[in-house]
């Protein structure tokens, strides 16, 4: 399986040319500040190197965002360079940068396969025109494919798509159609998200005002059970609620860190990190971040170290979005806690009700439990 | 001062009909309160009664006033509670005065509330004024309205008098009226004491704060005194008149009113309506007989946090301080846990206490169903009352089971009568008889059981009115009725707290109510929820809640894993608000709905 401990590393870059509305991640659209910010997250890279013990392995690095693919390839150089500076990258490293294929040509894509980069992720999110519009989306379909093609035609062997579902007014036949058109490309890898109503987005104000409706909860989960059939009768793991590989070889490591609480460190605004049992997250604003910084001050917005039981919940509801489970014998050697009597009148309730199996040592959730694993995971929180 | 001087009266009126409005001008002609320091309606001074424009607690003011003939009067207003929960505290007040203004709005006319204290009033043996207030109001009936008020009273036109409190027109003309009809009390200060209590609070800071109405003799600070009902003996710390605020003087005597401060600590050893006399000067019997009041409607009273019991005891325990008609007992509910079993005037009576818990004493709680007391009549000729439907034995044990009726006035225009007469076939009302106050006016009369009125009633009554009927009740006999216990199983099991106790006729109808209700008010779980209505092992109605379908969050954002624990975190608190019978999670708004249940749908 493509899953280790090793340490993982997360680069947010906050830049987008133009804000979907339904995205709730942190960029601006000014890219004046581009390479100003570019010079202080290697400060930051820089700083925190020192303030961390960086004797970890690191087997991930991950340009996330934002658009990083609005970065020159010398930017992404001088990141990639730094990073490879002040932390021990494996040979085999995963190295994904997310792309925008609005802003991609050939060219570019054959010098980032050049730095290293292995992994694409491509925010394709639709194959309808109407709903890349409706999304706010700067490309068009013919955009995507073409990315993709192109991504193709360089060498990358290890391709994500993110779709969206469950957009307003989406029909089962463009559904269907988008997942369909997607699997022609056989990515090795497919983020399939439920549209969400982010608070503090036009998303969620268009439907407070009652501007846009939300797909009513029936065809939601129809939409869901839609890509989970199509794509694990063509063969694909669905390894946890959104996301499916080829195989396992092709799990996101990354993603799969921040799930079995494997250290993890983030740079860049709004970054989050996991190191050593404490999570902190870098300031929402590229300006704050830029100030601290450049007074050698790093930009945390906050800093918790979890408490054991807080770690315990954590384990477990990060855990259950994963089809693996929960690990028993794993979960027992690592709290002292034998999960299945801690929990036996959850456990069989869930299990009495085909909503949880227990296989091979895993605690797992099934289909119809995945569907309400935010409402199982509360059956879960240990105080 | 001569006793001829004072006059002790009160004012009858609907909710509404402007009695408040109409003391606040009486205040500010006397200069007792400026404009400027009214807050409208100052005889009101608790929150809730504001919200609710109605005077739950009665009070006293003094007012000095300076009639044509240049003689000034001690007037005495005694304020009157005008809800049917509180009738008792209406007869005491009245028994504390004279004489009445009875106030009627122009647009409305008599009201069944109106009419029951103004009949109190008649049979105290108070003068009364018959005042129509509102006369400005474009909808105005005055002719209509003097027509009602002569049926009822019998007077002479000319002896009702017009005004309109909020134009502060007519109001000079009320207090010479006053001057001149309310007799002056009677009463010697050498005679053996005698003061009447009207009214009681408590403060925390004073103890037992006494309004009284001294009949006979004279009380004077340090004055050893003795209460009659429960015997007890204090001694006199303060006595005083009242104002905007209280004013300790050194005596008062016969014919006066003010307020008498003593040792006494709560409010049951200083009964309303009970008389206080002196020890020296002894008086052989009080001025009322005393009344027990006994309350009619009963629920159990929750914690939605069990940590939370022995607040909710200790605020209880404050409010019975203030409020002689509270009962309390602990009982343990299966489903609920620890709280008690509280007993009410009436449901009126219950919501403000329930409303108090939470705003006064920040205790979130859940009240089950309320209920009245059953007489419940053994096989083995054995019986006994029963205030909670899980008390109620085996059906093979029950001989029958008895109900509390009430008789039921209600003031109508004639239009409502066809309605009326529907919801009274609903409620198994018995009709007794139909009387004209005047040609559009109806006084209606019927036996309801009590358990029928205490749910919705009034205001299904108010909605088929368009808000024109009006009610008021009085107990009457217990009756021997066709009654079954009806239990709502929750996946199975029995959720003792939902139990209910209903005629066999509506049984059914209860059932499939109580089930659609619940199915409305539980959220969708991760299982499906069976929910059953039975009497005894009989099924007799039945429906489910859909088990949760989808519920998940589509992306752990980029790492962010503490907003995702946060969030559950707080869902986890939200959680502790519900309770949970048996397998199932209730949020506490699902009692309080079951509560407000339309139970004619």
């Amino acid at each position: 399986m493509n899953i280790s401990r090793k340490s993982g590393l997360y680069i947010h870059i906050p830049f987008c040319r133009s804000k979907c509305g339904y995205c709730d991640f942190y960029s601006i659209e000014d890219t004046s500040l581009t390479s100003t910010f570019i010079n202080v997250l290697l400060t930051e890279i820089e700083l925190t190197a020192s303030q961390v013990k960086v004797k970890n392995q690191f087997d991930t690095l991950y340009i996330g965002g934002g658009t990083p693919s609005l970065l020159s390839t010398n930017q992404i150089n001088d990141i990639i360079n730094t990073i490879s500076k002040y932390f021990n990258l494996d040979n085999d490293c995963e190295i994904t940068i997310e792309v925008n294929p609005g802003t991609l040509d050939p060219t570019q894509l054959k010098q980032l396969s050049d730095l290293g980069i292995n992994r694409i992720s491509i925010g394709v999110q639709s194959f309808i025109e109407d709903e890349l519009q409706l999304l706010d989306r700067i490309h068009t379909t013919d955009e995507s494919i073409n990315a993709i093609a192109d991504c193709r035609q360089v060498g990358f062997n290890n391709i994500n798509l993110d779709l969206i579902f469950a957009l307003p007014n989406q029909t089962t036949d463009n559904w269907n159609y988008t997942l369909k058109k997607a699997l022609s490309f056989l990515p090795e890898h497919l983020s399939v998200y439920n549209l969400t109503y982010e608070k503090e987005t036009p998303f969620y104000k268009n439907l407070m005002e009652g501007r846009i409706h939300r797909l009513d909860e029936e065809k939601e989960i129809e939409y869901f059970s839609i890509a989970h059939s199509l794509l694990t009768d063509s063969g694909y793991k669905h390894y946890e609620v959104s996301n499916y590989a080829r195989s396992e070889f092709y799990y996101s490591r990354q993603n799969y860190k921040y799930w079995q609480h494997v250290p993890y460190l983030g740079f860049g605004p709004s970054a989050h990190s996991f190191w050593e049992n404490s999570r902190w997250a870098n300031i929402r604003s590229v300006s704050g971040y830029i100030s601290k910084l450049r007074q050698k001050e790093l930009p945390r917005s906050f800093k918790e170290k979890l408490k054991t039981h807080q770690l315990i919940s954590e384990h477990i509801f990060l855990a259950l979005r994963t089809y693996q489970g929960v690990f028993l014998i794993d979960f027992e050697r690592h709290f002292g806690i034998n999960f299945l009597k801690k929990f036996v009148r959850e456990t069989q309730e869930l299990i009495d009700n085909k909503l949880a199996i227990i296989h091979d040592d895993f605690f797992k959730l099934t289909e119809k439990g995945m569907l309400i694993c935010d409402e199982i995971l509360l059956k879960f929180t240990v105080e | 001062m001569s006793i001829d001087y004072i006059r002790n009266f009160c004012i009858i009126a609907h909710i509404d009909h402007g009695k408040s409005t109409l003391a606040d001008r009486m205040l500010e002609l006397t200069n007792t309160i400026s404009s400027r320091d009214l807050v409208d309606q100052v005889l009101d001074d608790m929150d809730l009664e504001r919200e609710r424009g109605i005077t739950i607690k009665s009070h006293a003011i003094q007012m000095k006033y300076r009639a044509n003939s240049g003689d000034m009067y001690t007037f005495n207003l005694i304020d009157t509670p005008g809800h049917v929960d509180f009738s008792f505290e209406v007869f005491r007040s009245l028994a504390a005065c004279e004489g009445a203004l009875l106030v009627v709005d122009a647009a409305q006319g008599i009201e069944a509330q109106t009419l029951s204290n103004l009949y109190l009033a008649i049979e105290n043996d108070l003068h009364i004024i018959p005042v129509i207030n509102k006369i400005d109001l474009p909808s105005a009936e005055i002719d209509s309205v003097k027509n009602q008020i002569i049926q009822v009273i019998g007077c002479a036109e000319d002896e009702i008098y017009l005004v309109s409190a909020k134009k502060g027109r007519g109001i000079k003309n009320i207090m010479e009226v006053i001057v001149e009809q309310i007799p002056p009390p009677t009463g010697l200060a050498d005679n053996p004491a005698q003061a009447l209590i009207f009214d009681s609070v408590f403060d925390p800071y004073r103890g037992v704060i006494t309004y009284i109405r001294i009949f006979e003799g004279k009380f004077n600070k340090n004055d050893a005194i003795k209460f009659f009902q429960s015997s007890k003996q204090f001694e006199v710390d303060e006595i005083g008149i009242l104002k905007l605020k209280r004013h300790p003087v050194d005596s008062l005597q016969a014919g006066e009113v003010g307020y008498l401060i003593s040792g006494a600590k709560d409010v049951h050893e200083t009964k309303v309506g009970d008389t206080i006399t002196l020890v020296k000067n002894t008086a052989d019997k009080p001025l009322l007989k005393y009344k027990e009041i006994h309350p009619m409607v009963f629920s159990g009273i929750y914690p939605i946090n069990s940590d939370d019991f022995e607040h909710l005891r200790e605020s209880l325990d404050k409010l019975y301080l203030n409020d002689s008609s509270l009962v309390f007992e602990p009982e343990t509910s299966q489903a609920l846990g620890f709280g008690f079993r509280c007993g009410f005037l009436g449901l009126l009576h219950m919501e403000i206490i329930q409303e108090r818990l939470e705003r006064e004493y920040k205790i979130s709680i859940i009240n089950t169903l309320p209920n009245v007391v059953y007489r419940v009549h053994l096989n083995n000729g054995d019986i006994f009352e029963i205030d909670n439907p899980t008390k109620l034995p085996p059906p093979g044990k029950i001989n029958y089971i008895e109900e509390p009726y009430i008789n039921a006035q209600i003031i109508t225009p004639a239009d409502y009568i066809g309605n009326i007469m529907k919801l009274s076939r609903d409620r198994r009302g018995v009709f007794v008889n139909t009387q004209y106050l005047d040609t559009s006016r109806v006084d209606m009369n019927f036996k309801f059981p009590l358990s029928e009125v205490i749910f919705d009633f009034f205001d299904k009554l108010k909605s088929l009115s368009r808000g024109y009927a009006s009610l008021d009740y009085e107990m009457d006999e217990y009756q021997r009725s066709n009654l079954v216990k009806i239990d709502i199983l929750i996946n199975g099991e029995i959720i003792d707290a939902l139990s209910i106790i209903a005629h066999k006729d509506k049984a059914y109808e209860w059932g499939n109510r109580l089930c659609r209700k619940l199915k409305e008010l539980i959220p969708r779980q991760m299982f499906e929820v069976a929910l059953q209505a039975a009497i005894g092992s009989k099924v007799i109605a039945r429906t489910n809640v859909k088990a949760l379908r989808k519920n998940v969050t589509a992306k752990c954002y980029g790492g962010d894993i503490t907003r995702k624990r946060k969030l559950l975190e707080k869902q986890k608190e939200g959680k502790k608000r519900m309770k949970k019978l048996g397998s199932v999670e209730i949020p506490q708004e699902a009692f309080l709905a079951l509560l407000s249940m339309d139970t004619d749908n």
